[in-house]
């Protein structure tokens, strides 16, 4: 029972994970392999706020929203003309040197030994260290992190993000400030890949770089492309497929290491045939320009 | 009354000189048309006055403001829109989608206001019928719901300039509005655009059909080697032999 | 100190020119960001490591047969990666998220087969290496410089001069033009990713003479290999080499002044900058798919 409700709380954090790379890539067409390490962002700066200075989850929350957007600035700012893969790559080249702060800036984030004792969150005072109440705490952020979505994509503003999408110099023509919705959609993303982070370090309590690599990354666009980018539920049912797809391995019985590696084969395979036969995805709208 | 003008353009890619020293003056209430040789030099031409592209030299002014410096979508909120000779729309849109996300200062476009959507019902209320309005200028009304890829080319060409229209610009510039296009589309077209030059608007058109040019255009200018060889009246522009044999050679 | 930082990005320079110029071949011609590049050079060090430690082959022999054998896989690669996605016309994106899920098919299957752990090849192999002008230098250190020069020169011969470069780079140039004049594109596109696939598993074999083996290894030498490209411009593959060259040169000089640990981190910093700094145009690719 443990370990369903665990199940199901990282179906919900990987559901934040995608619901914000799908705003970005599959509304937007900005394709981004950063979000491990943003979601690593939020991890580490609440984790670090709340295990060096004692402050509250709430308040790592804030700080977390804030490191995010501000790094999200430096990765959208100087790629704001880069068309389409190039952008991939620039937001990999950003993922590689975040990774490498969280795993060498050790006077920080201890590197590879990571960050232990983390405080689980608490309301008031009262401290939710309970299975269940970590799973409602998860939903919560997963249902919050869907409604922005919604907000936004059902919005003039997500309009131009659309048209962004489908020819972004249609849209200037019409006098949209492209280069604006792009970076606010980024920060926006980012925070909610941040908050997940910030989830995912107070429900594990024990935090380290490897857990945001660009590995990570990779997963997170393969649950956006599985599910269907640019859709309503696709971010939801692509990391449901990819959370429990694997488990039902380890209930196979493969050994574990052999099931990482296993499951990595699974996810690249999918990605390649999403690609190959339906790069829109089970229930997506956007297709990556095919 | 509008005024566009641009003074000794210059513009080269790759060593080769698109645009050379290029002097422009364009007024409202005249539909002026833009003839040339392929590599002549127009499209550049509209790039550069819409922000798409930097000059190397020279500067162009909407009235007395600079805008050679200004980005394409800036450009465009100051009332100067334009249309692609490869067009360009939301393919998987509906032709209405096209029409309300033309429309200019949407509050709705704001993160702040997207979220909180107070007042946004009624702005997207007000756009639709506006949308409406132009596309019953233009003819597609019917078509509203339709996508813009199922439409015939003509009828996307319509959208175009329905598009311009929503924008609500004073000054459009259309590369090759009637090209490739059922002749009693471009006639439709065409006379939609006097209409338009008639409500005081200054259109520009680049064409290569001559006979659209001499049906529609209140001046000529033909251009050459991203230089104006010449500009007048049609009449006395068109049937001058040097223009023909810029077109022929 | 710094003599051996400069021989040390000497050395690296060259590796990073052999992965760069079998990555820029292809991506020339494909136009898409193949990420199963990183597979060969990671394919062709376990071909050498495996060709060494449980057969007789002497190391020459191993060099050989390591970029021979990746190449076999790249005719596999082309086979079920990259012609479907000619054939479907599949946008760069596309073809770069399916280069990706194969990258990562590719590196666990290794690491399922050999492990994660290091393994080398230095066994028999001199590893203090000859004094060179007061810096130290390994013999396949050695190899690996004049490989690459070797290989540089080549490949730009090759291009120049032969029927086939000259056929490569009509592709790169301008396929739809190329196969109006007559050439055979899809055998082109062929042969390109046979050769390059190739080039990337020599590399592979090179770098397992000198460094430690791990089925991650191929992600960083990629990555090189598109700073490479990317720093290196649109024209000649020589732009290339110097970009190789540069990414060294900047990788190593930067230890006077920063811990080693940030090395690679510089090296992204540099492809972000060499990103932005790209002609841009008008928010087009200079390889034709500008937006006028």
């Amino acid at each position: 029972m443990e370990y369903i409700l665990h199940i199901l709380v990282l179906v919900a954090i990987y559901t934040v994970l995608s619901v914000s790379l799908d705003l970005l890539a599959g509304h937007t067409g900005l394709l981004s392999l950063s979000h491990a390490a943003l979601f690593g962002l939020g991890a580490y700066s609440s984790a670090l706020l709340t295990t060096r200075f004692g402050t509250s989850v709430f308040v790592g929350f804030l700080v977390a929203m804030v490191v995010a957007v501000l790094i999200s600035f430096c990765i959208s700012l100087p790629s704001l003309r880069l068309q389409d893969d190039y952008f991939v790559i620039a937001t990999f080249g950003f993922q590689m040197i975040l990774f490498s702060i969280f795993n060498n800036w050790i006077a920080v984030t201890h590197g590879p030994m990571g960050i232990t004792n983390i405080p689980q969150p608490s309301i008031f005072g009262w401290t939710i260290s309970s299975r269940v109440g970590l799973l409602v705490v998860a939903l919560l952020l997963a249902i919050f992190a869907y409604v922005v979505v919604i907000l936004i994509t059902s919005s003039p503003f997500g309009r131009v993000l659309r048209a962004i999408r489908e020819d972004e110099i249609f849209a200037r023509a019409l006098g949209k400030r492209t280069y604006r919705f792009k970076v606010t959609v980024f920060a926006v993303s980012a925070t909610l890949s941040a908050w997940a982070g910030c989830l995912y370090a107070h429900y594990v309590t024990y935090i380290d770089p490897a857990s945001f690599t660009v590995m990570e990354s990779i997963l997170v666009v393969s649950m956006v492309i599985v599910g269907g980018a640019g859709s309503r539920w696709g971010p939801f049912i692509g990391a449901s497929v990819l959370v429990l797809l694997p488990e039902t391995l380890r209930i196979v019985g493969l050994p574990s290491t052999f099931a990482a590696n296993f499951r990595q084969v699974i996810y690249g395979t999918l990605l390649v045939v999403m690609m190959m036969f339906r790069p829109r995805g089970i229930v997506g709208k956007y297709d990556f320009g095919q | 009354m509008a005024n566009l003008r641009c003074t000794g353009l210059v513009k080269s890619f790759d060593g080769v000189r698109a645009l050379s020293d290029l002097d422009l003056n364009l007024s409202s209430g005249r539909i002026t048309s833009i003839i040339g040789p392929n590599g002549a030099g127009k499209t550049t031409l509209i790039n550069i006055l819409t922000g798409f592209l930097e000059p190397d030299a020279g500067k162009c002014f909407l009235e007395q403001q600079e805008i050679s410096g200004l980005s394409a979508p800036r450009i465009a909120q100051l009332g100067i829109g334009r249309t692609f000779q490869e067009l360009r729309m939301i393919w998987r849109g509906s032709v209405l989608e096209n029409v309300i996300l033309a429309r200019p200062h949407q509050r709705g476009e704001t993160l702040f206001w997207a979220l909180t959507r107070l007042g946004v019902r009624q702005e997207e209320d007000k756009n639709y019928q506006e949308a409406i309005r132009i596309l019953r200028f233009v003819g597609l009304e019917g078509k509203a719901n339709d996508l813009a890829d199922e439409l015939s080319y003509g009828q996307q060409k319509l959208l175009s300039l329905a598009c311009c229209l929503s924008m609500e610009a004073n000054i459009l510039l259309l590369d090759e509005p009637v090209a490739g296009i059922h002749p009693d589309m471009a006639t439709r077209i065409l006379d939609l655009l006097k209409v338009l030059r008639d409500q005081g608007k200054l259109i520009v058109f680049i064409e290569h059909d001559i006979s659209a040019v001499r049906a529609a255009s209140d001046h000529v200018i033909v251009m050459d080697h991203g230089q104006v060889i010449a500009q007048g009246v049609p009449r006395e522009v068109l049937d001058r032999s040097e223009i023909i044999e810029a077109y022929l050679g | 100190m710094v003599r051996q930082l400069l021989i040390n990005a000497l050395i690296a320079g060259s590796l990073y020119a052999l992965i760069g110029i079998g990555f820029a071949l292809i991506f020339r011609v494909v136009k898409f960001f193949h990420f199963t590049h990183g597979l060969s050079y990671a394919l062709g060090a376990y071909v050498a490591f495996g060709l060494s430690r449980w057969s007789n082959l002497n190391l020459v022999w191993v060099l050989i047969l390591a970029p021979i054998i990746t190449a076999v896989f790249g005719v596999i690669l082309y086979a079920i990666i990259f012609q479907p996605l000619r054939n479907r016309r599949a946008t760069p994106l596309v073809s770069l998220i399916a280069c990706l899920g194969a990258y990562l098919v590719g590196q666990n299957l290794l690491s399922m087969a050999f492990g994660d752990d290091a393994k080398s090849i230095r066994g028999d192999v001199v590893v203090l290496g000859m004094n060179v002008l007061g810096a130290y230098i390994t013999l396949p250190q050695l190899v690996i410089v004049v490989f690459a020069i070797v290989v540089v020169l080549g490949c730009a011969v090759w291009l120049s001069k032969t029927e086939l470069g000259t056929q490569i780079r009509a592709v790169a140039n301008d396929p739809s033009l190329a196969t109006i004049i007559g050439i055979a594109s899809d055998r082109v596109v062929f042969l390109t990713v046979v050769v390059g696939t190739g080039l990337g598993g020599l590399a592979g074999g090179l770098a397992a003479l000198d460094r430690a083996i791990v089925p991650t290894m191929g992600l960083n030498a990629l990555l090189m290999g598109v700073v490479a490209t990317i720093a290196g411009g649109k024209e000649s593959l020589g732009g290339v080499a110097f970009g190789a060259y540069f990414v060294g040169l900047a990788q190593n000089m930067v230890i006077l002044w920063i811990p080693s640990a940030w090395q690679d981190s510089i090296v992204f910093l540099i492809m972000i900058g060499f990103l932005i700094l790209r002609p841009q145009g008008f928010m087009g690719r200079d390889t034709g798919r500008s937006a006028f």
